[in-house]
Parts: C-alpha cells; sequence; structure tokens
C-alpha cells in the first residue's frame, strides 16, 4: 500500500482548480497554466474581418511579454515585495506561470491571476523582448544535447512540423511576430476554460477557493476561430548527422508511436506500460546498459524517455559515446532478443518497482510534482492514478505494448565533434 | 523545524534529522580530504568504483537489482570540492518504510549495503580500468557545458597556484597513473585517516539508526583504524588578491560568456559580517530586481542570463553572463557600474527591502530539500562554524546599509575570463574593474 497526499478540485468561474495538501512544507507553489504551447504555431487566426497567421515561437514570446504591465513597467516587483518568486516556461503544449512562495498566499494568488488574465504591451517592449530572445535562442542553439533532440523530432514528424522547432522559434520566425497576432493569440487560448490552476503545499483548500471566487477577470467573449494551416506528419530520413565543438560524440534514438486512435482513458496505461518496457531493456540495471557500459560505450548520462500525449509521443534514448554506431548496434541486438525470446518476469518486476520510486520520488519537491500533475492534468488525466496502475499492470501486458512500440519506424540522430 | 542532532564516535559523526514531511528518507556519507595535487585525480575515482563491487555484490549490476527491488532506491556517488577539501559522497535515497510494504526494514538494508560497498569494495583490475575510462570521459564532458566549464576556469584563475583551484575531478593526464593496486592503496589510506560525516534525514527513529550505524560503522572502521587520530578539520584559508588579470579563450560558440570573480577581502562563510556579504551579492545579481539583472537584461537587453554568486568557503564572489560578442564592451561598463554603485551605498531602501524578503524566502525552502540541509551543513563543517537557515534568516534581516557598504568596499582584485568568439575587437585590454 503506497500513501500519497490527498487532492481536492473544484471548478470556480469556469476555472478547473487542484490543491495536493504537502503537510510541514514551507513552500506553496502555485501554476498557472494556459493550454497552449509551441505546437499551436503556423495555425491562421481569425476574429471579425482580422486574419493573422502566428509564426513559430509566438507562445514562448507571449509569456515574455505577459511580465509587463500597462506602464510598461514589469509584474516581477509585485511579487518579489513579499520575497515570492514567479517563472514562467513554456513546453509544447503549455504556457505556465508558477509562483514559488512561503507568505501572502492570497495576496500572490491574486496577482497570479490578475496578470495572466491581462495583456497590456507596447510597440517598444515587444522590439526589446525580440532582443532578449534572441540570446535565449543563441544560447540554445550552443547546446548539443538541445539540437540531437530537436533533430530526431525532425526525424519524427518532419521538417515543417511544429513539434520539430524548439520552442522559442528561430531568429527568423520571431522577427515575424507583431502586437497584431500577439493580440490575437492571446485571445484565442488566454481564456479561463482553457487555463487550470495548481496549488501544492501545507495550505487549507478553502483560501485558494476563496481568492478565486473573488477575482474579477474580463474576458473578451468574441470568440477566435483557430485553422490549422499544413501541420501534417512527413516522414523524415531514418539517419541524420550534424557536426558541432563538442569533446564526443552524442547519440540520440527513438521511435514515434502513432497513437491517434487511442482513447484518453487508456492513455495513462499505454504511457506506463511503454515506459516500465523502456526501463527494463536499457535502465541502468539492464543487460544492455551494464554490457555497454562495461564496454567503456556509455557513461551514466545515458538516458531513455517517453512522451505520450493525445496528438503525439514517442521514445528518445540516448547519450555520449565515442562510437554511436556500435550502441546502435547493440541496440538492434536487444530489440530481436525481445521479439525472439520475450521479458523475464524477475526484470519486469524491478523496472515496475523502480518506476513506482521514480513516481514517489516527485512527492518530496512542490515544483516537480506540480509540473508532472500539470503535464497530466492539461490532457485530462490523472498524475495520482499512476501509481494503482503501476501496482495492476503485468507482464503480458508490457511485452505487447513495448513490442508494438518497437515495430515502428527507428530514427537515429549524431552529433559528431569538430574542432574548435 | 528541528536541527540535525550530532553523534560523534571516533572519527564518525553521525547528524540526524527525524521528520515525517518526506516520501523518502536519505542516508548520506562524506569522507573529507585535504585537496591535493598528488591524490585529487585518484580519490575522485573512488567513490564511482566502490559501486562496482564489494563482497556481497559481485559487480554494479547486482547492487543496482538489489536497489531497484528496493522500490527503486537510488545510491550515487559523487565528488565535490568545498574550501580546500575534496569531499567524496555516496548518498542513497529510498521510500519511506511508513510509504511502502517491504517484508524486511528498508532503513536496515540500505544500511547494509551502504556499510558493503564502504568497507569491502573489490577493486577488481576490469572494473577499475573500466571506472578510468569513466572518468576521463567525466572530466572532458565538463566542456560541453560551457556555463559551468567557463566558471570553472574563472575560478582557477583566480586562486592559480592554490590548493583551492585544483580541479575537484583532477586532471585527465593523471587518470593512466593510477592502477588497481595504487588505488586500493589510496581508498585505504583515505578510509584509515579522514572524518566520516554521515546524514540520515527521513521519517526514522534517530536512536535505532544511530544504534545501527555505530554497530555497522565502526567493527569496520575499528578493522583498519590502528592509530588514535585527531579528526578535527582545519577551515579554508581566505582567499587575498589585489592584483587584475584578464584571460580571453577563444572558442566556436554564437554567444560570449563572460564571467568576472572578485576576493571578499576575507570576509567568508564564518564571519560575523557574512551575511552583510550575503545581502550584498544579492544586492547585485540572481534576483530579478537585483541591479545586474535590471540594467544588463531590463533596461538594455544586451544579456538573457546574468548572475552573481558567492563562494563563501574561500572568499571569492563572481559575475556570470552570456552576451553577444559585439556588446562586450557596453556590458563590461554596465557590470563595473553595478559594483561601484553598491560600494558607494547607492542602494535604495526598496532594493534593500526585497532582497532580505527574496533571501528570507529562499531559505525558507531550503529547509523543505534535504541536499540543501546537506550542502549547508557541509560548509559549516567545512568553515568551522556551523549555521543553521533559521539563524541565517533572522541575520539577514538585521544587516543594515552600512554593513553592506562596508562589506562591498572590502571586495578586491579582478579577473575577467571570456571564453567564445570575441570577434573583431578595437582594444585587447579593456580598463576593466
Amino acid at each position: 500500500m503506497i500513501i500519497t497526499p490527498s487532492v481536492n478540485s473544484i471548478n470556480i468561474n469556469n476555472l478547473d482548480i487542484n490543491v495536493i495538501q504537502k503537510t510541514g512544507f514551507n513552500e506553496v507553489y502555485m501554476m498557472l497554466l494556459v493550454k497552449c504551447g509551441s505546437i499551436n504555431s503556423d495555425l491562421q487566426l481569425q476574429t471579425g474581418s482580422k486574419v493573422q497567421i502566428v509564426p513559430k515561437g509566438i507562445a514562448h514570446f507571449l509569456e515574455h511579454i505577459m511580465f509587463y504591465k500597462k506602464d510598461g513597467e514589469d509584474i516581477l516587483n509585485q511579487f518579489a515585495s513579499s520575497g515570492a518568486s514567479i517563472n514562467a516556461f513554456t513546453t509544447f503544449d503549455i504556457t505556465s506561470y508558477t509562483v514559488s512562495c512561503t507568505e501572502e498566499i492570497p495576496r500572490n494568488l491574486k496577482t497570479l491571476l490578475e496578470f495572466v488574465n491581462n495583456l497590456s504591451f507596447s510597440k517598444k517592449i515587444i522590439d526589446k523582448e525580440r532582443k532578449v530572445i534572441e540570446q535565449e535562442i543563441r544560447m540554445s542553439t550552443d547546446n548539443a544535447r538541445n539540437n540531437g533532440f530537436f533533430n530526431l523530432l525532425k526525424q519524427f514528424y518532419g521538417e515543417r512540423h511544429s513539434l520539430s522547432t524548439p520552442v522559442l522559434g528561430t531568429i527568423s520566425s520571431i522577427a515575424q511576430i507583431n502586437e497584431t497576432n500577439l493580440e490575437l493569440f492571446y485571445k484565442a487560448y488566454y481564456r479561463t476554460e482553457n487555463m487550470k490552476l495548481i496549488v501544492i503545499g501545507d495550505i487549507e483548500p478553502e483560501v485558494i477557493f476563496n481568492v478565486v471566487q473573488n477575482v474579477n477577470i474580463h474576458q473578451d467573449k468574441k470568440s477566435v476561430t483557430i485553422k490549422e494551416i499544413d501541420n501534417k506528419t512527413t516522414i523524415g530520413s531514418p539517419f541524420l548527422e550534424i557536426k558541432m565543438p563538442i569533446s564526443q560524440p552524442q547519440l540520440f534514438w527513438g521511435y514515434r508511436d502513432s497513437i491517434e486512435s487511442l482513447m484518453k482513458s487508456k492513455l495513462l496505461k499505454h504511457d506506463y506500460l511503454t515506459k516500465v518496457g523502456l526501463e527494463l531493456i536499457s535502465g541502468k540495471s539492464s543487460l544492455l546498459y551494464q554490457n555497454l557500459y562495461n564496454e567503456k560505450l556509455i557513461g551514466k548520462d545515458f538516458f531513455w524517455s517517453y512522451e505520450a500525449n493525445p496528438s503525439y509521443a514517442y521514445s528518445a534514448l540516448g547519450g555520449v559515446s565515442k562510437r554511436p554506431d556500435l550502441i546502435i548496434n547493440e541496440w538492434d541486438k536487444t530489440v530481436q532478443k525481445i521479439k525472439d525470446y520475450g521479458l523475464d518476469e524477475l526484470n519486469f518486476q524491478r523496472a515496475r518497482y523502480k518506476i513506482i520510486g521514480r513516481v514517489l520520488e516527485l512527492f518530496d519537491s512542490p515544483s516537480k510534482l506540480c509540473r508532472n500533475v500539470a503535464g497530466y492534468l492539461v490532457n485530462g488525466l490523472d498524475f495520482f492514478d499512476i501509481i494503482p496502475i503501476l501496482e495492476t499492470i503485468n507482464i503480458n501486458e508490457v511485452q505487447n505494448r513495448l513490442l508494438e512500440h518497437l515495430t515502428e519506424e527507428k530514427k537515429c540522430s549524431f552529433i559528431y565533434p569538430i574542432k574548435h | 523545524m528541528k536541527q540535525f542532532q550530532t553523534f560523534e564516535k571516533g572519527p564518525m559523526a553521525i547528524h540526524v534529522l527525524p521528520t515525517k514531511k518526506y516520501v523518502l528518507t536519505t542516508i548520506a556519507v562524506r569522507v573529507y580530504l585535504d585537496l591535493n595535487e598528488e591524490i585529487v585525480t585518484g580519490a575522485a575515482m573512488i567513490p564511482h568504483i566502490l559501486l562496482q563491487g564489494s563482497n556481497s555484490y559481485l559487480n554494479n549490476q547486482s547492487l543496482q537489482l538489489t536497489l531497484d527491488r528496493l522500490y527503486g532506491a537510488k545510491l550515487q556517488a559523487s565528488i565535490e570540492k568545498k574550501g580546500e577539501k575534496q569531499i567524496l559522497g555516496l548518498s542513497a535515497t529510498f521510500p519511506n518504510p511508513f510509504n511502502v510494504y517491504h517484508e524486511k526494514s528498508v532503513v536496515s538494508e540500505i544500511i547494509a549495503i551502504l556499510s558493503d560497498v564502504l568497507f569491502t569494495p573489490t577493486f577488481s583490475a576490469n572494473s577499475v580500468e573500466n571506472e578510468k575510462q569513466q572518468h576521463f570521459n567525466r572530466i572532458i564532458n565538463r566542456l560541453n557545458n560551457k556555463v559551468t566549464y567557463s566558471l570553472e576556469r574563472c575560478l582557477s584563475k583566480i586562486t592559480e597556484g592554490q590548493l583551492y583551484s585544483l580541479p575537484h575531478l583532477g586532471y585527465l593526464q593523471d587518470i593512466d597513473r593510477w592502477t588497481s593496486k595504487t588505488l586500493f592503496e589510496l581508498y585505504n589510506q583515505i578510509i584509515q585517516s579522514s572524518p566520516l560525516h554521515i546524514y540520515v534525514v527521513g521519517n526514522i527513529e534517530p536512536n535505532c539508526v544511530v544504534d545501527e550505524l555505530i554497530l555497522r560503522f565502526e567493527k569496520e572502521i575499528n578493522k583498519l583504524n590502528e592509530s588514535n587520530k585527531e579528526f578535527k578539520l582545519e577551515p579554508p584559508s581566505p582567499l587575498r588578491i589585489s592584483e587584475k588579470n584578464h584571460t580571453y579563450e577563444k572558442f566556436s560558440l554564437s554567444q560570449l560568456l563572460v564571467n568576472v570573480g572578485y576576493g571578499t577581502g576575507g570576509v567568508v562563510f564564518s564571519s560575523d559580517d557574512y551575511p552583510a556579504l550575503v545581502l550584498c551579492n544579492r544586492i547585485l545579481g540572481g534576483f530579478p530586481h537585483s541591479k545586474l539583472f535590471v540594467n544588463l537584461r531590463k533596461e538594455y537587453g544586451l544579456a538573457y542570463f546574468v548572475s552573481s554568486s558567492l563562494d563563501a568557503l574561500k572568499g571569492i564572489m563572481y559575475i556570470q553572463s552570456s552576451i553577444k560578442p559585439d556588446t562586450l564592451e557596453k556590458s563590461n561598463i554596465i557590470i563595473t557600474e553595478q559594483i561601484e554603485l553598491i560600494k558607494k551605498g547607492v542602494i535604495s531602501e526598496e532594493e534593500i527591502e526585497l532582497t532580505i524578503k527574496g533571501l528570507c524566502n529562499i531559505y525558507k525552502l531550503s529547509l523543505d530539500s534535504v541536499a540543501s540541509l546537506i550542502d549547508f551543513h557541509q560548509n559549516g563543517i567545512v568553515s568551522g562554524r556551523v549555521r543553521t537557515m533559521e539563524e541565517m534568516l533572522l541575520a539577514v534581516q538585521k544587516v543594515t546599509l552600512d554593513e553592506i557598504i562596508s562589506v562591498a568596499q572590502k571586495l578586491e582584485g579582478c579577473t575577467l575570463y571570456l571564453l567564445g568568439n570575441k570577434g573583431e575587437s578595437k582594444d585587447d585590454n579593456y580598463t576593466f574593474c
């Protein structure tokens, strides 16, 4: 029996609220998330006679702009006055605004709700933030891991797909961002029914509910129609190679699942069957990992990951290695062995226990717990269902899922060093 | 929140913090050595080798399988540098026995595992060769994170010729000097002569855990340890520098990484004016209302990230930023200006108030994190003055403007380290600092 914290959920004024109680913690971590991210780009937005095409990187750009108030000042000091810190991040499918604080919870929550529900900006602010985001993009293009990962996504979804472009956009795509498309994008997505509030900490849920009840949120009721232009998945090449100034080659590989037909209720189980399967064959206790480590081909940075979402799902594995080709060979042999002989019970149990441990670990960090709860919530899934699922799955289910996943086409993305 | 309770026994100090706050329990072992050029590389490999085979666990896989079955318990090796100490660590985190059902006590099993890997490692020739290669990779892969790499280079430049400048992982060229035999000898020497600190945090019975640790560890230590040595740590000598210098390392990057380091003029973790130094550093950088962020990012949009941090054990304050190469001159001027403003006391009441509130928030958050609690306590061990977060919470609230000015005026020397591509620059010798 595994004991996890209690959750209180309620909907007030169209906003879904989840309060998770963590007794004894000083930190109260609040997240207001908007269901939009980098996948919501290359879209045609229309309201009345206004039609705009939104460029890549717009969700992240808007996240920066949201921090400004009417007078051109930013919101940071309003939180700092009680020692709180405000942060924001944009992923493929979420823009979230988070506040970490230890005092004046109601006031901080009120400020958070009000500023995310008010857009005010000027051309001057947009141009200034464009400069800052350019620095951010340049910093991430110097990051090898980031490049390798997005190359893999390009191979899964094709060059033009919005998943294949970094969340920040590119220097040329953010050049097309202006007052009109920002405003339209804001109106299309920043609506309470498209937001969720999560609060984690040693706090009475009623305190949170009361604040939401009493905050005045004005929203433009005029609707914006969203039309996808061209975000079709195209097939990328199975191998992609680039060169960068790094010390040793890096490799990334994985498989894209086609899960369009997957029901929401089954997604969470699908997700964790795959995760247990990948841990079983490539986790730190697996034969594959131990052999590669003993052959000095990989280090402790070697990883596996799996992302499952109603509209996309893929696995990514990788790490640093002097011989990416040999790793792929060993991987192929491992996959063949599973196809021939199947999985074994002892290994299945240890992988299942290990994944339970990784989930439990999240409970000790309010911010990590919140990010995970959010990632599932936005797709209508409940993070707290994971442990009961893990307690009931069996080896046959994992084996079937893993074999289904591994029959997809494998994609490999390599980065080789150049002299610097 | 309670403090660590300390139990001492010979070279061993056990720091226990019973709390029901966490789902996971932590047991962390820390071994303190004096930084020493001769052994720094060999010592850095030891924690990793310990996990590659011991009396009860033939190899890493059998150890890992045992851990996985304990609900994914984690056992991690670490190497840190604090002041002039190299600290070898093993940290175990595992689900609290009150959260999961298990036939035996998970705590007892973990203590048994720790004792086994710590006192009966095998150092097989094969696994040592393997770990040497892994250590080689560990060192060269640090180059992949340019931000931490450039900081390390800057700090070792400031402390050139001193023990502190030794890299905590050691040197690439020294790895092959070590064999399984010499490493085993080094291991024996370390385990026999070094202070051993053990942290236990979680939902545990302090007396039971302490008794069990002493029972398990003491007989092993006695077996190894013949001499009745003093296990007191010497605090580090504070950095004193006066000269200014400037290093540029060309590297193919689209951004230029700027690192600037100052000596704190002898103010360190154990000093009475340490809280004032903490405030001074945070007024300069690290908060969104700090002078560097407000000017470099918000006012001029020259950098996405800019920070100011302290190594208070040695007495260094350092600033890091990543800028567009052609804005180096302007960025330099802005950075230097902010420090001058603090020295002159051009600090508003609001800046002080926001910084104090922000710091209080940080200390309270650190009270939630087991890793931060252990790290902060270790600073106390190394500096010779154990401080608690609660004490810091009160201390920073009492700091006055005059104290901030006086601590800022002690800042001395200045080392500029640039990594990236500076491009065409008119003058290589900036009038910087």
